[in-house]
């Protein structure tokens, strides 16, 4: 019986209008978004090849990550080159590009076609699944028959999850089919594993949506209704809850802002010069003391940052659209929590660094240790919290589907 | 054929709604293999409640609904084993053609290995045009739905129909076709329940009519005794004194 | 009779669901935000104000010139606006180790976000039905069987809903005004008020574009249930898609080298093709003086070169020719290479300029993209704003640097043997940057084609809709 219900759904979709508009615009996007953000990466690395460290130098840079082609993240931040100095650490290679127009808007990469238009895409597939079926009459006709109501929601459920996941996947993985044609790409293993538990992660994705459009279709009788109840839950959740959750915990939160973080460095710094310059102490003294107080501040700064997180992240997990960016963006290596383990590798770089320095100051200037990092390993990823976000995504559908049915069984069908 | 157990029997029905309304006030009615009971009434007399409950889409406030003697409520998965319905005014999945609308509620209804040639058969049996087997539903007319909607009651071949006003908006030739069905469906031993407020037909092919009034089941006669009454007179007198009560 | 159906609209429309699910979403949305901004914003201020102590404090003790530049920078301040617009003001920060990661995972909600996105969906939920709706229930055929003509109904559907739009707006707008004007630190100039004047008409011009955007579809469809598809098909490429994809699009086409590039460029040119051609002119003016002076031809310990310039005058006069003209040969080349990086620096900026306007022009197809840049520039918050910025702060920086040598010239003269660079000196009586907002004039010029070009995209689409509407099938 929900097999029988699954399988007419699946049909009834081919032969809608609104399928073909879907796929084809998901199809076209992620086409679209593919090949520039595999472009982007490309010419990042290009530049990767430009300000790679020779043997010796004290530099830390980092390789753009390949999986940054589908969410780019951070990768732009930890793709910077940091030359370590005795006044601390300075970047050397920053930003890439001039072109203003890029800070404005969002970055198309595979993640945000999926967390803005696949969620609209799943709502506008499940939103109409009950209240379009009573005002055309057809759910009376199912139910005079021995179907439950359970066997028609769970069908309906699967047969739009399947309608949506199957086309959605071929278009992926074409599309990283394709990417991996080009010589220049190149995923390891581990990166592999990765890419598909993110498009796992998009599976739990689509399913809360579709969830959630069948279960506001059960709980209101015009399909019309629904919609706009839909479009404005799903403005909520995909751009306004996350941000604004960011927003309160800096209310609560007290970060020193990065400038008032890079002008304590800064004046720590010419104060040690200015003193140095003026005959007090010796030269090695006046390093200690400048890393010294920069990695009080450093550890200060992260200290506080880490609790600005840490409550950004529960407030912005009210929408757990919030949690699918954070899942997908640790298991990429581009999210927040990658970039703080990057920056805390410099950091200690930066003092193995200046301790040889110290150490051997007539040594010569090139006989550096070199910079090593490697994203946190997977199952540190997940027990970091990655598996609790996708867990969480998981938990809301089946409960939004729960909800569902449980509202379906006391729906009126006449 | 009456003195067969009953198929469809509604004892002792009472519907009240929320708001205080009472629907059904403690009807009974019985339909038995190969008979036709047409139920006629003023919108609002309980007809449409009747079936909805016998559908089980809400439950009654007191009484039971029997189809094939399986308490509706108790049991409804089994008690819907044995009915079809035919619906006023379905509009049935617009992008589907016919077969395909047809193959679907096949499906649900138990009827699970039919083939392509058995659903033609059951369209072509109910009089609906062969080009419009593999039509798109939407681009029908009332009639051709109507049509589809009973090949979709009559390719479940349960035991009991139960009819919405099946005959609202269709044109006499139309009217007709669908009258020679029920004719033969009740040949075969269905028995089939009714809703309608068209008298003329009533009279045709109901071998028993009831008139439902403010829930309850005022009047009943067979075929034979109306025979000798002008059942448009009965009929608009109790709706009058319906009228004159209140 | 246009009157009639206009006020059967916004009748229609302000008793509708939709109307007042948009009315209850923005009245809580635009207070929330402006709320959470206002904080924000008094936060930066107290945070400003605590920086400028700690300078202050930093340059009682230690302030040296040498050093200043690092010290001393024309920042841009937190400005009221920022209370409603957050455009370019992120404090991401590439340029240090310490920047903000937050801010690029999550952008953030302000005035523009909300106009921009939520406002153009809401215009599109209640244009969608317009036709296609009224032919469903059967009203057009009844509205125009009473001999209206079809022209005056699609004006007067679009004024009717265009305004019934703008209500929960506006409503929204004004408590969002309240939430900040109870808030005793924000100080808003009249230039501000006017500014946002100009924004809230850039908003009414917006949003009833896309009215008529969701009015036009919906008189192509004969149902709704497609028309709203389209409508958000529409919306999704417009206000999701186009914008962000427009700056790489520009880069494809008009493509910079970058940053990376230009500088390892101007690394080469300074340092390798600088010395190679150093070395170059070195030996050229050397074997021109050879040919004059053949002692230098003579390979000379230090010592015995010194000896032989004080004993020779000749020899001092070919030793000094030397010198002079190794080091003219080294300054040729530095000037040289120097203009070769100039070049190139210049060219790369010129690329990249072509390069944001392409990517802007492109954008621009997107009504958001096109009341994102006038909101912000209007705002000083927005691209004119930069370059403002950049000029008055260069303003300042040579200001302070005049200031600079002046000071250091008195002291000199004063007291000639203390190195004065070096030196802690008293800066109080230095000239402060001092951010105004440009004037009001400037940033409506900026926005001026923001506003033709909203108007435009508005007149078009009601074209279309209306030639649309007057060839519908009503039946």
């Amino acid at each position: 019986m929900t097999g029988t219900i699954a399988r007419k759904e699946i049909l009834a979709n081919l032969l809608s209008y609104k399928f073909y508009v879907v796929i084809l615009l998901a199809a076209v996007l992620v086409a679209t978004s593919f090949f520039i953000m595999t472009r982007d990466y490309k010419e990042r690395l290009a530049d990767y090849s430009l300000i790679r460290p020779k043997p010796g130098e004290p530099i830390a840079v980092n390789p753009p990550n390949p999986l940054s082609i589908f969410s780019k993240g951070l990768d732009e931040a930890m793709a910077r080159s940091f030359e370590v100095g005795p006044t601390g650490i300075t970047v050397r290679a920053g930003q890439k590009s001039g072109n203003t127009v890029f800070a404005f808007f969002p970055t198309p990469d595979f993640l945000y076609i999926v967390r803005v238009v696949l969620s609209l895409v799943a709502l506008l597939f499940g939103f109409d699944q009950v209240s379009r079926e009573k005002e055309g009459g057809t759910l009376r006709l199912i139910l005079a028959n021995p179907a439950s109501r359970g066997t028609v929601l769970l069908g309906k459920w699967l047969g739009n999850f399947v309608s949506l996941a199957v086309p959605f996947l071929l278009v992926t993985a074409l599309g990283i089919a394709v990417i991996s044609l080009d010589p220049a790409v190149r995923f390891s293993a581990d990166q592999v594993l990765r890419l598909a538990l993110i498009l796992v992660l998009t599976l739990i994705y689509i399913a809360f949506f579709l969830s959630l459009g069948i279960l506001v279709s059960t709980l209101t009788r015009q399909a019309s209704s629904s919609l706009v109840i839909l479009l404005f839950i799903w403005a909520l959740l995909v751009f306004v809850l996350p941000n604004l959750g960011t927003l309160v915990a800096r209310q609560m939160v007290d970060v020193p802002s990065v400038r008032a973080l890079s002008e304590k460095r800064q004046q720590v710094w010419t104060r040690e010069v200015l003193l140095r310059i003026r005959g007090v102490g010796d030269w090695a003294s006046h390093v200690k003391t400048i890393s010294a107080e920069n990695d009080a501040l450093e550890a200060d700064y992260r200290v506080k940052f880490d609790r600005l997180v840490a409550l950004s992240k529960n407030i912005n997990r009210i929408s757990p659209v919030a949690s699918f960016i954070y899942a997908a963006t640790e298991i990429a290596g581009t999210g927040i929590g990658e970039e703080g383990a990057f920056k805390s590798e410099v950091v200690r770089y930066k003092n193995a660094v200046l301790g040889k320095r110290l150490a051997s100051p007539d040594a010569g200037v090139a006989d550096y240790p070199a910079f090593r990092y490697s994203c946190r390993p997977l199952d540190r990823v997940l027990a970091g919290g990655a598996l609790f976000d996708a867990a969480w995504l998981a938990v809301c559908g089946i409960l939004f589907f729960g909800l569902s049915y449980f509202v379906f069984v006391r729906y009126d069908v006449r | 054929m009456a003195d067969q157990k009953p198929i469809l029997k509604a004892d002792d029905l009472s519907m009240r709604y929320e708001d205080g309304v009472l629907a059904l006030d403690h009807l009974n009615l019985e339909v038995h293999p190969g008979e036709v009971y047409c139920l006629l009434g003023a919108n609002g007399a309980g007809k449409t409640t009747t079936i909805n409950l016998f559908l089980n889409f809400i439950p009654p406030t007191t009484g039971t609904c029997f189809i094939n003697g399986i308490d509706v409520t108790k049991d409804p998965l089994e008690a819907k084993k044995y009915i079809a319905f035919v619906s006023e005014n379905v509009m049935l999945y617009g992008n589907f053609t016919a077969r395909q609308n047809l193959d679907f509620f096949a499906k649900l209804g138990g009827k699970t290995a039919l083939a392509k040639d058995d659903y033609y058969r059951v369209m072509r049996r109910v009089s609906l045009q062969e080009k419009a087997f593999d039509q798109r539903v939407k681009n029908f007319s009332k009639g051709m739905r109507q049509k589809l909607g009973i090949a979709i009651a009559v390719i479940k071949d349960a035991p009991g129909i139960l009819l919405d006003e099946p005959t609202s908006g269709l044109d006499p030739k139309a009217a007709t076709e669908f009258l020679e069905i029920m004719a033969e469906l009740k040949n075969e031993g269905k028995a089939i329940l009714m809703s309608t407020h068209d008298i003329f037909r009533a009279k045709e092919i109901g071998d028993r009519v009831g008139i439902m009034r403010e829930g309850r089941l005022v009047m009943e006669r067979t075929r034979e005794e109306l025979q000798h009454e002008d059942l448009n007179k009965i009929y608009i007198d109790y709706m009058k004194s319906a009228e004159q009560a209140t | 009779m246009i009157r009639t159906i206009v006020r059967k609209e916004i009748q229609a429309n302000i008793v509708s669901f939709r109307f007042v699910v948009t009315l209850a979403l923005l009245l809580v949305v635009v207070p929330v935000t402006t709320f959470v901004l206002t904080n924000d914003y008094l936060k930066k201020v107290g945070d400003a104000s605590l920086r400028q102590a700690e300078t202050e404090t930093y340059l009682r003790s230690y302030g040296h010139f040498n050093r200043i530049g690092n010290i001393l920078k024309a920042a841009e301040p937190p400005i009221p606006f920022n209370t409603l617009v957050r455009g370019l003001s992120a404090d991401v920060n590439m340029a240090e180790f310490d920047d903000d990661p937050l801010p690029v995972m999550f952008p953030l909600v302000d005035l523009v976000f909300v106009v921009a996105i939520l406002m153009s969906l809401v215009a599109l939920i209640f244009a969608y039905d317009a036709v296609s709706g009224e032919k469903e229930d059967g009203t057009l055929k009844l509205m125009l069987a009473n001999g209206l003509a079809r022209p005056k109904v699609v004006l007067a559907k679009v004024a009717g809903g265009g305004l019934t739009l703008l209500v929960p707006f506006l409503m929204s707008l004004i408590v969002g005004l309240l939430v900040i004007l109870v808030h005793p630190g924000v100080d808003w100039k009249a230039a501000d008020w006017g500014a946002l004047g100009l924004i809230t008409l850039g908003t009414v011009l917006y949003v009833m574009l896309f009215y008529a955007l969701g009015v036009l579809i919906s008189a192509r469809h004969h149902a709704s249930s497609a028309s709203i598809m389209t409508s958000l098909l529409v919306w999704v490429l417009l206000v999701l898609v186009v914008p962000s994809l427009s700056p790489y699009i520009a880069s494809f086409l008009s493509p910079t080298p970058s940053r990376i590039q230009v500088e390892r460029e101007a690394e080469r040119l300074g340092d390798t093709e600088r010395d190679d051609l150093g070395r170059k002119l070195e030996a050229e003016r050397m074997r021109e003086l050879v040919a004059k002076y053949p002692v230098l031809n003579e390979r000379l310990s230090e010592a015995d070169q010194k000896r032989l310039m004080e004993r020779d005058p000749a020899a001092r006069e070919a030793f000094e020719a030397a010198t002079k003209a190794k080091q003219g040969a080294w300054d040729e080349a530095n000037r040289v290479q120097g203009d070769k990086i100039d070049a190139v620096r210049k060219a790369a900026d010129q690329k990249v300029k072509a390069q944001t306007e392409l990517a802007r022009m492109i954008s621009m197809v997107s009504p958001l993209a096109v009341f994102t840049y006038l909101a912000t520039d209007l705002s000083s918050t927005g691209m004119r704003n930069e370059a403002y910025f950049g000029r008055i702060g260069g303003v300042w920086d040579r200001a302070f640097w005049d200031y600079a040598r002046k000071k250091i010239a008195e002291l000199q003269a004063k007291d000639p043997a203390t190195d004065w660079w070096n030196t802690p000196v008293d800066m109080s009586d230095r000239p402060r940057f001092v951010y105004t907002e440009e004037a009001l004039g400037g940033r409506v010029q900026a926005a001026l084609p923001g506003f033709l070009l909203l108007l435009g995209y508005g007149l078009v689409f009601f074209a279309l809709a209306y030639v649309s509407f007057v060839k519908y099938d009503v039946r």
